[in-house]
């Protein structure tokens, strides 16, 4: 376990080394997670004529702040990397290495995450406190519930998107399907807009689907949207995804290596 | 003596222009050659066309079902900026992507030399010498859209209108154009400009919805620093018929001072493109 | 003004470099605060090539040599010094200079690797206006000259190294450039390919009259090629003359193998020259280029002698001296003055 940590640790020390390296493209990710503000912007006008579908202005940016920062604490690109290492054939490299090559891409995201959580979380804080009317349910049991509804989110996007990148051994294209991912995410999972509000059948669709759990679910609970009851239900939900998802990887990694194996890039 | 000079110049223009439209046609052959190796794209991109149409309605039905009208426009009159929004994406992923990559590759591992090293213009061989046929059918969907909301509006422009709206699209094509070829130019200086093309695209989103339904600060943001206001909404308004014509004037001056300055931006990279690498 | 078409005078070029310490706290260092150090990577080259010439340019990794390639086909500017190729000044890249000149790197493809090569040549046609009859005579000539009509149709990626190269040089040549920059055109390539490639760079050169300057590491590329060869190191200038004189110079020494008919046991060889191998039977002596005639004939008459040969030493041992020389000149100066770097 305690090598593991220190692989672990290794691995994740030079990939912020790296990240570094590329300052400029990393500002640029970062600032361009404008999507959230720009439908903020379309609401807020409207609310101000009143609550709309029960949001008031305040709620509308407490709202979108977190869907901000839910969109650069679960930053997931894993299968754009598997594309390329596929085709350029740096997925043999990897392979060679004594330890399995999802380590390695999950400490590129965990380096990335570690430096957003350092320049998004003071941020997120700051304009909480600063504008008026946006309220969060702010205690320590609502707040560790949160976490763990963050990382639960984080882990069922990273993995969705690993398996549909593993679908790169087989198919040239299987980056359209990682975009097709992208677009039902923000619809179904609150990106454009919170599922409350979504017209019918959207919003059926939208409590039916995995996706509310990768975006909407930890802002719910921040927003004080939900009883205790439905957060524990809402874990109960997360974990079993992360079973399936899991499965999923697994299965498509171990044939996909034999296919990679037979055929080479 | 200064009058024959000037007839000999415009000559040459012309004998100039005449290279480069034959030269754009050898270009677009080739990459259409070169696409045609991979057919499955046509399949996937006709499929992402529609969806992401498709997924573009879902998502503006989204605040229709909370009211009315928004910023002054209705239901069809937003799906004619959105069809706008559709058309100019498909535009910019055929005509000035694959460039901007090719541009971005060829950069980093130093085959643009061979452009520098060509009797051509580098500037256009740069900006125009590739092309993603497939994405053509984004401006299909996004043309299909504009009629169809036109129909439901029950809407016939006059011919004046439909002038101005062509013209309109012209100026909104030349400030794309420039926002993508400064994006080019930066390629010189950073090595994952892909990232600035990212940045580009999540402002651009703010062209899904006529101007007027964002706050008075982001329109005149949107208007004057990022003039998205003139790819979607501006061009909308003609078929609409509110234009103001003041706004088609405004559109022509942005475009041609920034066709001049990203073209003197382009001159200066490359001279310090070749003083500084090695 | 001297009329030849490439004149070379104080040429430089400097740039700047940045550096990184290694580990996490290099990265975060050089995130802060970038050092930059300046790079000499030519320093003062002057030379004047004649038409219709063809000059080898020597010199290890980083001695310069793309560096004066890439100013003289118009991609660097020089720091300082001039450059004139045809009476043009390269970087301002006129088009008719440009029309007029070819820069082949073995390391970098121009061809377009999903269609075959001769798709990238008629873009190249429309691109230097070249009118349809004079392309279809040169298409058919180099055609003749690199085997090319088996690989024309052929898609790039599916060609091997040394046909890619083949279609390269002929896109390259198209337009019947008077001046050819040629940049490791042999690089990773099997020794029958680069022989081919080797004559048709010469068969080019003395159809058209071009002049061409070649890089290549392999020596047989240039004394199969060049009379004439420019050494440069750490961006100086060493040697610029013939290939033969760059021996007599540098090596001043033949080298003098025997064949002896019988064992010589405790007979005293070196008093003949320095030497290099004795093996059994076979000697060979390092002798004094001077004194070469005079020690055969002594070895002649004084030894059992069944053959032997005297010839220039390897030309790749030549060269390899020269850069010796050069280094240990540069430890001498860097002795007296230091500093040679500094930050910006």
């Amino acid at each position: 376990m305690l090598i593991w940590l220190h692989k672990y640790f290794a691995l994740t020390r030079r990939s912020i080394g790296v990240q570094l390296e590329y300052r400029v493209s990393m500002v640029i990710w970062m600032l361009s997670a404008t999507f959230p503000l720009i439908m903020l912007a379309v609401w807020l006008p409207m609310a101000k004529d009143g609550p709309v579908g029960g949001f008031t202005a305040g709620d509308f940016v407490a709202y979108y702040l977190l869907s901000f920062y839910m969109r650069q604490m679960t930053a997931v690109w894993v299968a754009w990397e598997l594309d390329y290492d596929i085709r350029h054939g740096d997925m043999n490299t990897k392979l060679l290495h004594p330890i399995q090559p999802i380590h390695d891409y999950i400490s590129f995201n965990l380096a990335d995450k570690i430096m957003r959580f350092i320049m998004f979380t003071p941020l997120v804080i700051i304009v909480a406190l600063v504008v008026p009317g946006v309220n969060y349910v702010v205690t320590p049991l609502n707040i560790t519930f949160f976490i763990i509804a963050v990382i639960g989110a984080w882990t069922m996007r990273y993995f969705t998107q690993f398996s549909l990148g593993l679908l790169g051994f087989w198919f040239s294209q299987a980056l359209v399907l990682v975009d097709v991912f992208w677009m039902l995410f923000l619809l179904f999972g609150g990106g454009i807009a919170p599922i409350q509000l979504l017209p019918e059948p959207l919003k059926t669709l939208a409590y039916i689907l995995p996706f509310r759990f990768m975006m909407s679910f930890p802002i719910e609970i921040m927003m004080g949207q939900l009883t205790t009851n439905e957060i524990l239900l809402g874990f109960a939900q997360v974990a079993m995804w992360i079973v399936i998802l899991l499965g999923v990887y697994k299965f498509l990694w171990t044939r996909g290596i034999r296919q990679f194996s037979a055929f080479g890039a | 003596m200064d009058a024959r000079h000037s007839t000999i110049q415009r000559v040459w223009r012309v004998d100039k222009m005449i290279k480069h439209f034959k030269l754009l046609g050898i270009f677009w052959r080739f990459s259409i050659l070169a696409e045609l190796e991979y057919r499955v794209n046509f399949l996937t991109n006709a499929f992402m066309s529609i969806f992401w149409l498709v997924w573009g309605i879902a998502g503006a039905s989204i605040f229709f079902a909370q009211r009315d009208e928004i910023g002054g426009w209705t239901y069809y009159q937003v799906l004619i900026v959105l069809g706008l929004f559709s058309m100019f994406t498909g535009i910019m992923e055929a005509f000035f992507r694959p460039n901007i990559t090719s541009m971005i590759e060829a950069v980093r591992n130093g085959t643009f030399d061979f452009v520098l090293v060509k009797p051509v213009n580098s500037q256009f061989y740069a900006s125009f010498h590739s092309l993603t046929m497939w994405r053509l059918v984004d401006i299909l969907a996004g043309a299909g859209l504009i009629g169809y909301a036109l129909y439901k509006l029950q809407v016939v422009p006059t011919v004046q209108q439909y002038f101005a709206f062509f013209a309109l699209v012209l100026i909104a094509l030349v400030i794309v154009y420039c926002f993508w070829l400064a994006m080019m130019t930066m390629s010189f200086w950073f090595v994952k400009v892909d990232n600035l093309a990212e940045l580009f695209y999540s402002f651009y989103e703010a062209a899904r919805f006529p101007v007027s339904v964002y706050g008075t600060w982001l329109r005149a943001i949107l208007t004057f620093v990022i003039p998205i206001a003139f790819i979607t909404t501006v061009p909308a308004t003609a078929l609409i018929g509110s234009l103001e014509p003041i706004e088609m004037l405004f559109g022509l001056a942005i475009a041609l001072v920034l066709l001049f300055g990203t073209n003197r931006l382009w001159n200066f990279a490359i001279r310090s493109y070749a003083s500084a690498s090695s | 003004m001297s009329s030849a078409p490439i004149v070379v005078s104080n040429l430089k070029k400097y740039y700047q470099v940045h550096d990184k310490e290694p580990g996490f706290s290099g990265s975060l260092k050089s995130f802060v605060n970038r050092k930059y150090r300046q790079v000499k990577a030519v320093d003062d080259i002057s030379f004047e090539i004649d038409a219709g010439e063809i000059v080898g340019f020597l010199g290890p990794n980083g001695a310069g040599k793309t560096t004066t390639l890439k100013m003289l086909s118009g991609l660097l500017h020089p720091t300082s010094g001039t450059a004139r190729v045809l009476g043009f000044v390269p970087q301002t890249r006129r088009a008719e200079y440009l029309r007029q000149m070819t820069l082949v790197m073995g390391q970098k493809q121009q061809l377009t690797w999903d269609l075959p090569a001769i798709e990238t040549f008629l873009v190249n046609q429309a691109i230097y206006e070249i009118p349809d009859d004079q392309y279809a005579k040169m298409l058919d000539e180099l055609t003749e000259l690199l085997d090319l009509a088996p690989l024309l149709k052929k898609q790039v990626r599916k060609l091997s190294l040394g046909e890619r190269m083949k279609c390269e040089l002929a896109a390259a040549l198209l337009h019947q450039p008077q001046v050819l920059f040629l940049d490791e055109p042999t690089i990773g390539l099997d020794v029958t390919m680069q022989t081919k490639i080797r004559q048709f760079v010469g068969e080019y050169n003395r159809r058209y009259n071009a002049t061409v300057i070649l890089t290549s590491h392999y020596m047989a590329d240039v004394t199969a090629l060049c009379k004439r060869v420019i050494v440069v190191d750490h961006g100086k200038l060493m040697y610029d003359g013939s290939l033969a004189e760059l021996s007599a110079r540098i090596a001043p020494h033949k080298l003098v193998r025997v064949e002896l008919s019988a064992p010589m046991n405790g007979h005293n060889l070196s008093a003949y020259g320095e030497v290099l191998k004795a093996k059994g039977q076979s000697v060979e002596f390092l002798v004094p280029r001077s004194k070469t005639s005079e020690t055969a004939s002594r070895i002649l008459s004084e030894l059992p002698v069944a053959d032997v040969t005297i010839e220039d030493p390897p030309i790749e041992d030549v060269i390899a001296r020269v850069f010796e020389q050069a280094a240990l000149a540069r430890q001498d100066r860097s002795e007296n003055d230091e500093d040679e770097s500094g930050d910006a």
